[in-house]
């Protein structure tokens, strides 16, 4: 156990010293933020930028607080997914072409502990700039669109965040996988497409590609005036277990093949 | 800049915490960038991204621009 605490200390005393630690939290805060701005703002932006003719009515209906957070955390699928895709692609297969690898692995450290405290640090540093960003995102429209409540917020942060981590998982897979980063970057960005549009397209609601409209539907089910509601509990607790599952098997493979491949 | 704050009539406890964290970013990346002996690829070329590519210059150039040992 001492040996997983060593590890991650070393871990997030890395991610600070390349001010990861920093730049994703802020990355995220402003991500979230963007939406409940801009909404704000809109009759004013359309009204400055005047390319409208003279005599077009627009009526642009006052979107719900809860649809304008649910917006705004659906961006962490696309600009989020890129930057903690970014941030992490190269955990391993860096530390091997720099050497670092050996020097930590002639300690005694286990394989196991060693992917399992880069993957908590990992989730760690991921969780973190997730709730700041959604945190940041609901007083934004608190402030700038209306009432809605913080619980559900905190709750879909959660559910969200499990499929954020499922895409950081598979990242720090493919990191021990390939020596190339951008290799691994690059396939951990389409599995997350194809996973979301297969949850899309099948309508497969317990697929862990789903989670993220669970996550949404949750703040938007508070909400009355978002009508016709999609929100299953059942479907949502269903695509979390699969997540979870997925997520375990994918750290077991990573150990397996670290071990592998290590000093192979 | 001003006229625009005016004309968009944007209150300033609304912007001014996102223009701080830019800010931060921005700097952030930019004294790290300047004090790095090396850097991958033209310093003044990281200057240029990190300054002119809002939000995502800083990430690229933490990402991609420093050199580690």
């Amino acid at each position: 156990m001492s040996q997983l605490a060593i590890v991650w200390r070393k871990e997030m005393y890395e991610a600070w010293k390349n001010r990861r630690y920093i730049w994703l939290p802020l990355v995220f805060i402003l991500i979230g933020v963007m939406e409940p701005v801009s909404t704000h703002f809109m009759p004013q932006i359309l009204k400055m930028s005047g390319g409208l003719p003279p005599g077009t009515m627009i009526q642009i209906p006052t979107p719900s607080a809860a649809s304008v957070f649910a917006k705004a955390e659906a961006q962490y699928s696309t600009l989020g997914l890129l930057v903690l895709v970014l941030a992490f692609m190269g955990s391993v297969s860096n530390e091997r072409q720099h050497g670092v690898l050996e020097l930590v692995m002639v300690k005694p450290v286990s394989y196991t502990a060693y992917v399992m405290a880069k993957w908590l640090a990992a989730g760690t540093l991921t969780f973190t700039a997730l709730l700041l960003g959604d945190i940041a995102s609901w007083y934004y429209t608190v402030q700038l669109i209306g009432r809605l409540a913080l619980g559900p917020v905190l709750v879909s942060a959660v559910v969200y965040g499990l499929w954020l981590m499922l895409i950081v998982t598979l990242s720090m897979f493919f990191s021990i996988v390939f020596n190339s980063t951008s290799a691994n970057a690059f396939i951990s960005l389409v599995v997350a497409v194809i996973l979301s549009v297969v949850a899309g397209v099948l309508k497969w609601q317990w697929s862990p590609g789903a989670l993220p409209t669970h996550a949404t539907d949750l703040v938007l089910q508070v909400d009355a005036k978002a009508g016709a509601n999609t929100f299953s509990p059942s479907d949502m607790t269903f695509s979390i277990a699969v997540t979870a599952i997925i997520i375990v098997l994918l750290i077991v493979s990573s150990i397996g093949w670290f071990k592998r491949r290590t000093f192979a | 800049m001003q006229e625009l704050i005016d004309m968009l009539n944007i209150p300033l406890g609304v912007i001014l915490p996102i223009i701080a964290i830019e800010l931060i970013l921005l700097i952030m990346a930019l004294v790290d960038c300047i004090r790095a002996e090396q850097t991958n690829g033209p310093k003044w070329l990281w200057i240029l991204v990190i300054v002119l590519i809002e939000i995502l210059g800083p990430v690229f150039y933490f990402v991609f621009g420093r050199k580690n040992r």
